[in-house]
């Protein structure tokens, strides 16, 4: 038994033989090239495409039932009753009731008697004929009178449910300091003129211009001082200052010209 | 076995001409019906090569595509891409298409899915620690290379468990590895 070396053609997007292309990944994108060169191995569901639309008049009745499912809406059956409520203004609600005539009743005697029971305005509906507006939230107890006095059967009375609360909109965020200033890491080089909200002290040392006499009147009063104009406000711990002298600056470093730690401007993420 | 199977380094080492004559020996003394293909695959030419893996794993390669492989000194097993060139070169099993997907996710074969299908075992019964290629039903190629782990007979008559071993599937990490 001799055997020889066939040629076989693998798929050129999932590189499987073509029988196996319904199982492998990329089944979606293989349908194209299957197709063509070998539609016995389509998956069931894709073989029944091309025999839908060879007749066109099939394709036809297809939208014609479709179009009018639509039609169709749902009918109100004959005897309901239907309370539902709306709003009128943020905090207050209206109910309305719609179909009492059918039953018989006498709209402007039931009318005037809600709003005796329930102490407020009742009103009929100008435009139509059959709606009653009661105000106030009441829907549910007007069951219990239509059921109890006017012998409403309790299958004709449909109770719509409450409208969905409404969401209040969001107040515009304010602006988030941190945000405006940190962008990125700016070593306390930041914007912060005023801002910077940091702890440091200015100690008061001069604004560190390299011959630091001691730094006296400027910037601080020598000690402890809160590193006045400039460090007061900024307040960062910046090391700053220019000189490398003795003058810590520490008032500068509010200016952001040290390490900055506070929020605001020196303030850092790293 | 090869499911998530990545090597990062291969050794590779050219054979000598007589430990070659020995393995084309034990390759046709395999598969008998390799005698006359043996020269095409593997021409004297070109120089088949030794690839090493974990767990003992040689593979022959020629010209950068893997041919054969096995463990330690154990049968020998062709790859997938020879398979489909030479069909007729192992015993077929039949397997229902429901089993395609989780045995090309490395599960064993089980008795069960092998007797389910009509007419699916081999005519002749099998004896166990066979080399056996897998097909599915409707289709052509072969899918997945298997070790039988008992016979057919045994396989109607137990119908219960795992019967052949998954050794290498479509689309796993053997297929898909490429030799440079």
């Amino acid at each position: 038994m001799s055997l020889t070396l066939q040629p076989i053609k693998y798929c050129p997007i999932c590189k499987l033989p073509p029988d196996y292309c319904a199982f492998g990944p990329k089944y979606n994108q293989c349908k194209e090239w299957l197709k063509e060169n070998y539609p016995q191995y389509l998956k069931e569901e894709d073989k029944t495409d091309n025999e839908q639309f060879l007749n066109p008049e099939d394709q036809l009745d297809q939208e014609e039932n479709e179009k009018e499912k639509k039609k169709i809406k749902k009918k109100v059956p004959f005897n309901q009753v239907t309370i539902s409520l709306s709003k009128r203004g943020k905090k207050k609600f209206v109910t309305i009731i719609e179909g009492l005539e059918k039953h018989g009743l006498d709209l402007k005697a039931t009318s005037k008697f809600f709003a005796v029971k329930f102490s407020c305005g009742s009103n009929i509906l100008k435009g139509s004929d059959d709606t009653i507006v009661i105000q106030g939230k009441k829907n549910e107890e007007v069951v219990e009178h239509l059921i109890n006095k006017f012998h409403v059967p309790k299958n004709q009375i449909k109770l719509e449910k409450a409208n969905k609360k409404i969401k209040k909109p969001k107040k515009q965020n304010q602006k988030n300091r941190n945000q405006v200033q940190n962008q990125g890491n700016t070593m306390g080089r930041g914007r912060g003129r005023g801002r910077g909200r940091g702890r440091g002290r200015g100690r008061g040392r001069g604004r560190g211009s390299g011959n630091s006499s001691g730094g006296r009147g400027r910037g601080g009063t020598g000690g402890r001082g809160r590193g006045r104009g400039r460090g007061g406000r900024g307040r960062g711990r910046g090391r700053g200052g220019r000189g490398r002298g003795r003058g810590r600056g520490r008032g500068r470093g509010g200016r952001g010209r040290g390490r900055g730690r506070g929020r605001g401007s020196s303030y850092q993420k790293y | 076995m090869f499911c998530k199977w990545n090597p990062q380094n291969l050794k590779r080492n050219v054979l000598k001409s007589s430990l070659r004559r020995k393995i084309q020996k034990a390759i046709v003394q395999q598969y008998p019906a390799l005698e006359s293909l043996i020269t095409t695959l593997m021409p004297k030419k070109k120089k088949l090569e030794v690839g090493k893996a974990e767990n003992h794993l040689q593979f022959y390669i020629i010209e950068s595509t893997i041919l054969f492989f096995r463990w330690r000194q154990g049968p020998f097993y062709p790859t997938l891409k020879l398979l489909h060139q030479i069909p007729s070169l192992l015993p077929i099993y039949y397997v229902d298409g429901g089993a395609v997907r989780p045995i090309m996710g490395g599960a064993q074969i089980m008795m069960k899915g092998l007797t389910k299908v009509p007419n699916g075992l081999p005519k002749e019964s099998i004896p166990a620690q066979k080399v056996v290629a897998i097909v599915c039903i409707g289709k052509k190629n072969a899918f997945t290379i298997g070790l039988t782990e008992h016979s057919t007979e045994e396989i109607k008559l137990i119908n219960n468990g795992p019967g052949i071993k998954n050794i290498h599937s479509i689309n796993d990490g053997l297929w898909k590895f490429e030799i440079h």
